[in-house]
């Protein structure tokens, strides 16, 4: 079984290598950016201020004379376990409350819709934006607002697939063996509904952290000088007029690296968790 | 064997679907049994409730169905009246079904084995320790090659038959008294369906397990089952020892039925369709739901029906029997 597991674990990475390396890559900077970036990501330097890319400053150094790839590598953990903690957040939420309503109906059903549509009735980035101000300025908060937005989409996604499989044969079979709703929801109907669901999360923690981002970008959630791929782009917009733009094109290259990542790495997950694709 | 109270006797079950244009009365006072051990097989064409009959008798009808009538004991148990939690400890238990299609019966992202496992550790008093080598016992048993490899493989890498297979032991992992079989092997090749057959035939005396057989099929009903119950309409309008009901049948209906099952020495020309299609089952009803069809009708047919039993053991529904 477990040698069965790294086979396909093995398969899955050599089907998708570019979204393996990638997604690699930023995990190790996530869990090692701070010991393995060359400076100090705080440390001022007067005497180079706002220096352009060059061998000791490979990302150029800001208008403190900080060096910028030091602050870009130290940012992926911030920007990592926003969009993760955001996701696996609303996901563990908005799944379970879908796929109750999926499977319940009646009232269970009506409140999860109609939460999801209040919730869709707003545009969401501003929707985000009041969360936090109402919340307090905290990181945590930006999670929060982050999971609360993107809820909707897995409430209804899971909704929609549990209904499907509701009436499917192997529910019924399953209910013929003796079991009560609740483990015909856990064991049966729940997993099943997990591998479309799983595409969208990994689609979603792009748009999470493009989220946290925004936020950060416009004053919100992590405060300078924290080290935050948003923060870095907003503190280099205001250069990119006087010439300096590797302030701001490095991390915004970062974040959109990241992204694309996230996006890719939908295909791979669904050959992970989906049985049926191994072959 | 006569003299003993019978394991599955249903009495006057009746059934209607709640729909946004009627009421349809999909059961009609059915009434049937079967004795342990034994072989009933229920015959009738596509829509004469014999699918409404088996899903009743296990309580999984869909939501817009209610029971309007009628009891089925279960060794002396009514399973209409009990309550649900205690129909989940008797299912997979006592009674179990296996249904048409085994591909969407099964859990496509669970490994089959497993899916065994869960009703041994559900039911069978199987410590967890032992429901791996109790399983892939089960699975040799229904005659899958290589039971240790296929315990880990999932239901869409084997082919319906092997499905079917895994169903059957599936249903029988707990010993049931009882196993309800909707169509077995409808979805599957006709040298599967013999293979299939035979093993339920041949696991049902092994076990004393009593098998109620759903099939449109009535040649593989005659060869496999002891009596037979011919519906139509939602009535249950003959019910006779197979020989019996094919030697001697009562019911037009049956009569019709048997002239139209291909059978060898005659040619397939020489068989009968039925005339007519099954009445609307929504609204007003004639008493007897086949007088529309029948040559033999005449205007005292339209008197609530009689039930004649022309011999030991057969009952016809029917004014004017053959």
């Amino acid at each position: 079984m477990t040698a069965a597991a790294l086979r396909h674990a093995r398969y899955v990475v050599t089907e998708n290598p570019i979204t393996f390396v990638a997604f690699t890559m930023l995990l190790i900077l996530a869990l090692l950016g701070p010991a393995l970036a060359p400076y100090d990501p705080l440390k001022s330097d007067t005497a180079n201020t706002l220096k352009p890319p060059s061998a000791r400053h490979w990302f150029g150094t800001d208008q403190l004379g900080r060096d910028m790839l030091s602050r870009v590598m130290v940012a992926t953990r911030l920007d990592m376990a926003i969009a993760f903690s955001a996701v696996a957040l609303s996901f563990a939420a908005g799944s379970l409350a879908g796929a109750c309503a999926g499977v319940f109906g009646g009232w269970t059903e009506r409140i999860v819709s109609r939460i999801s549509d209040t919730i869709m009735a707003f545009p969401l980035f501003v929707l985000a934006m009041g969360i936090v101000a109402a919340l307090g300025n905290s990181v945590f908060n930006v999670i929060l607002a982050t999971a609360i937005i993107n809820l909707p989409f897995y409430a209804r996604m899971a909704r929609a697939e549990a209904n499907v499989r509701r009436e499917a044969g192997f529910v019924e079979a399953a209910r013929l063996s003796g079991n009560g709703t609740m483990r015909v929801l856990a064991v049966h109907i729940y997993p099943n509904c997990l591998p479309p669901m799983m595409v969208q999360a990994s689609l979603n923690l792009g748009w999470a952290m493009l989220n946290a981002a925004g936020l950060a970008f416009i004053g919100l959630g992590v405060r300078p000088p924290t080290p935050e791929w948003g923060i870095l782009v907003a503190e280099g917009a205001s250069f990119i007029l006087s010439g300096e733009w590797w302030i701001a094109l490095f991390p915004g290259l970062a974040l959109m690296l990241a992204v694309f990542c996230f996006n890719l790495m939908g295909d791979g997950l669904r050959d992970l968790i989906d049985p049926r694709r191994r072959t | 064997m006569a003299a003993a109270a019978p394991l599955l006797s249903v009495e006057n079950l009746s059934v209607e679907f709640r729909t946004r244009d009627g009421v349809v009365k999909a059961l009609e006072r059915v009434s049937f049994e079967i004795r342990r051990g034994e072989t009933v097989g229920v015959v009738g064409e596509s829509g004469s409730g014999k699918s409404v009959t088996a899903f009743s008798i296990m309580r999984i009808l869909d939501p817009a169905a209610r029971i309007t009538g009628g009891r089925a004991f279960f060794d002396g148990v009514d399973l209409m009246a009990i309550r649900e939690s205690e129909l989940e400890s008797r299912r997979g238990r006592d009674l179990s079904m296996i249904f048409q299609n085994p591909r969407t019966a099964l859990n496509p992202i669970r490994q089959v084995g497993r899916q065994i496992g869960d009703v041994l550790l559900r039911h069978g008093g199987v410590g967890r320790g032992e429901v791996r080598s109790r399983a892939v016992e089960l699975l040799a048993h229904v005659q899958i090659p290589d039971p240790e490899r296929r315990y880990w493989a999932y239901p869409f890498e084997l082919s319906g038959g092997m499905c079917q297979r895994v169903m059957i032991a599936l249903a029988l992992a707990c010993g049931p008294a009882l196993l309800v079989a909707d169509e077995p092997t409808t979805g599957l090749d006709v040298t599967t369906q013999a293979a299939i057959m035979d093993l339920i035939d041949e696991l049902a005396q092994a076990k004393q397990m009593a098998t109620l057989l759903i099939t449109h099929d009535l040649g593989l009903a005659a060869e496999h089952c002891e009596r037979i119950v011919v519906m139509h309409a939602g009535h249950v309008v003959e019910s006779a020892p197979t020989a019996e009901l094919f030697a001697n049948p009562r019911h037009p209906y049956t009569a019709k039925l048997v002239a139209a099952t291909p059978r060898p020495g005659v040619a397939l020309d020489d068989l009968a369709a039925i005339p007519g299609g099954l009445p609307d089952l929504r609204g007003d009803l004639p008493a007897c739901r086949y007088s529309s069809r029948c040559e033999r009708y005449a205007p005292f047919c339209d008197d609530p029906l009689p039930v004649q039993e022309p011999a030991e053991g057969h009952t016809v529904a029917c004014w004017k029997p053959l």
